[in-house]
């Protein structure tokens, strides 16, 4: 694969004011046309390490390359560069619309910065609108005259309009209704198809994560447990917060049959992690090894990788 | 030995009073909630479930224009008490647990204070001190460590699961007979939800009352609950035993939500199920059945409104195709 269509992040640390490790060394790629999930708890550093890959966190050290071109050492011409490369949908999409903005300003923007010829931009967007299912219509509107799905579809449309390689989506389905998330799911999966994007989705939801990614990493307190072709992960979690994770996550049970994994106590301060292992003070097969030694991501034989001493039988 | 449900709804109506005119939030809605049950009410946004949680309470908001039926609880109907004699029902027999436990506990106070001044209805001749160890002790059941510390701390010094415990405990003080928890686990991460939910069922098996779960999963109410309304834009249109409705789900609308839930199983390709179309109107709410211009299964008879039809023992759905 050529650097140009990657994301390749290596090493990548983000250290915030009062030495809170949001990320604390990772080591990903996305691949255009792939989707990537990012899954984990409150305090894992997964919209950080999001917000990193736009450069909205400046890594404290490590690396992040966009078509093979280092994000630490870019200019303020080369962040124009990058925001046509990659565009960010944020979790609260109303938010991230400028309320004295109307639809149809905050569509024409994005051109406009990037000094694009908006005479033949103009059809795509509308095309774009079409596909998203906005009416020409609400071009006029402001964004508190629109429903919260139609501001999350302006949010889609205006991280598009410039034709991206890559977006980041940080929970795009958080506080949707089951009718309509699929709707939203299978709209990004059309964009995919139609402008091959490399997405980067993060979720706490499982069941999106499991259906609609290729690729999964399980974060916890900043570093990656366990990353992997998502099916396989997801259908033989090595690692034992992976499993725990899935055992938690609510499926239809009547019968009240399933016994569940449930972990004790909650995510440790991420300024104070636990020695060798983060997950050891929470695991349920914590051994003297873990609380000194940290283990290091190891590739499985099913093409994913883990980092546990002490790892779950394989399944196959 | 009273005979019957605990609470008893009886063609209960809320309307509320907007700008665009007045909202037939709940319409006709009838639910029994069973002596030592957890009842589960699932349904979408403006579906009418938080409504019919709040008008349990008492607490529907002010423009609450029009409500009528009955909710016997006790012996009495909820809906004919004064203001007074409500405020006298919450905190000894009615009890709630809120979705956000981050603004339900008041930041200015200590837990202490908070947890003492709940209980004061529920036990009057109690002095702070014997309410303050009782307050521990419950902090200590909840899964709160160093209970008595935690008491002269404030609000923000805990995490958001941590909190929930705090407001079940808070609830459970009250030794209710009635728990309403409007989607308490919503604002959590699933580890910790696990952990509110096997609190709540161990909980459940001790305590001697009901527990009503609303949720707009169907999943934690499966894992949870006995029995289930789904409810859809202020109708329950299908209600029964959560085995029986999970085996044999019977009307359209809660066919087409499960449909919804996302099966790890399937193949990552195909297209994930949506429910075309949208809430009806609720100001000019359309004649016949509520979910019929989004039903795939709609025919002639629809245009009437159906009324529940008994697909097993306890468990009706209100739908022409029932026969």
């Amino acid at each position: 694969m050529a650097a140009a269509d990657t994301i390749e992040i290596e090493d990548l640390r983000v250290t915030f004011a009062g030495g809170v490790q949001a990320v604390a060394g990772i080591d990903l790629t996305l691949t255009v046309g792939e989707t990537l999930g990012l899954v984990g708890e409150s305090g894992s550093g997964k919209t950080t390490l999001a917000k990193a890959l736009i450069g909205l966190n400046r890594p404290t050290s490590g690396t992040v390359r966009v078509g093979g071109r280092d994000l630490t050492v870019l200019t303020r011409a080369d962040r124009l560069w990058l925001r046509r490369r990659v565009q960010m949908i944020f979790q609260d999409s109303l938010s991230s619309l400028s309320p004295r903005f109307t639809v149809r300003k905050l569509l024409a923007e994005p051109i406009t910065i990037h000094g694009l010829d908006k005479a033949e931009r103009w059809p795509k967007v509308l095309d774009l609108m079409a596909r998203l299912g906005l009416a020409e219509a609400q071009l006029g509107k402001f964004p508190h005259q629109i429903s919260g799905g139609q501001a999350r579809r302006v949010a889609i449309a205006r991280a598009l309009v410039c034709e991206p390689s890559f977006l980041i989506a940080d929970e795009p389905t958080a506080g949707l209704d089951v009718s309509v998330q699929g709707e939203l799911l299978n709209l990004l999966a059309d964009l995919q198809r139609r402008f091959s994007l490399g997405i980067l989705m993060v979720s706490h939801n499982l069941n999106v994560i499991g259906r609609v990614t290729d690729r999964v990493a399980i974060m916890y307190l900043g570093k990656v447990m366990e990353e992997g072709p998502t099916r396989r992960v997801f259908g033989s979690p090595r690692h034992p917060y992976t499993a725990a994770l899935l055992s938690a996550n609510p499926v239809i049970d009547p019968e009240h049959k399933r016994e569940k994994l449930v972990l004790a106590g909650e995510i440790p301060s991420p300024s104070n992690p636990p020695s060798g292992c983060r997950f050891h003070t929470r695991c349920p097969r914590a051994q003297d090894r873990c609380r000194r030694e940290e283990p290091q991501l190891t590739p499985a034989e099913n093409g994913a990788r883990y980092a546990c001493h002490f790892p779950l039988e394989s399944a196959s | 030995m009273e005979t019957g449900g605990l609470v008893e709804i009886r063609n209960l109506n809320v309307d509320f009073g907007t700008d665009n005119g007045t909202v037939h939030a709940l319409r006709d809605v009838n639910l029994t909630i069973g002596r030592r049950s957890t009842i589960g009410l699932v349904g979408e946004s403006g579906s009418g479930k938080s409504t019919l949680a709040l008008a349990l309470l008492g607490l529907l908001p002010e423009n609450a224009e029009s409500v009528s039926g009955q909710i016997t609880f006790g012996g009495e109907n909820l809906l004919a008490l004064k203001p007074k004699e409500l405020q006298r029902l919450r905190g000894t027999r009615i009890a709630m647990i809120f979705q956000d436990p981050m603004t339900a506990l008041n930041p200015v106070f200590t837990l202490g204070t908070q947890l003492v001044d709940a209980q004061r209805s529920r036990h009057p001749r109690l002095g702070r001190r014997e309410l303050l160890a009782r307050a521990a002790r419950m902090l200590a059941r909840v899964g709160i460590s160093d209970p008595e510390a935690r008491l002269s701390a404030y609000p923000h010094q805990f995490s958001g699961g941590m909190r929930q415990r705090v407001m079940i405990a808070m609830a459970l003080l009250c030794e209710p007979d009635i728990l309403i928890a409007d989607e308490p686990t919503t604002a959590l991460d699933v580890t910790i939800e696990a952990q509110i939910v096997r609190l709540l069922k161990d909980l459940h098996a001790e305590f001697h009352g009901s527990i009503v779960f609303v949720s707009h999963s169907l999943g934690l109410i499966s894992e949870i609950c006995d029995e289930v309304a789904v409810m859809y834009a202020g109708k329950i249109v299908e209600s029964g035993p959560v085995k029986s409705l999970f085996s044999n789900p019977s009307h359209p609308y809660t066919l087409a939500l499960l449909a919804c839930e996302i099966d790890p199983a399937d193949e990552p390709g195909e297209r994930l199920v949506t429910i075309p179309g949208g809430l009806p109107d609720l100001v000019n709410v359309p004649a016949g059945c509520i979910f019929a211009d989004r039903c795939p299964s709609r025919f002639a008879k629809c245009a009437e409104e159906p009324p529940p039809r008994t697909v097993a023992s306890g468990h009706s759905a209100a739908c022409w195709l029932v026969p």
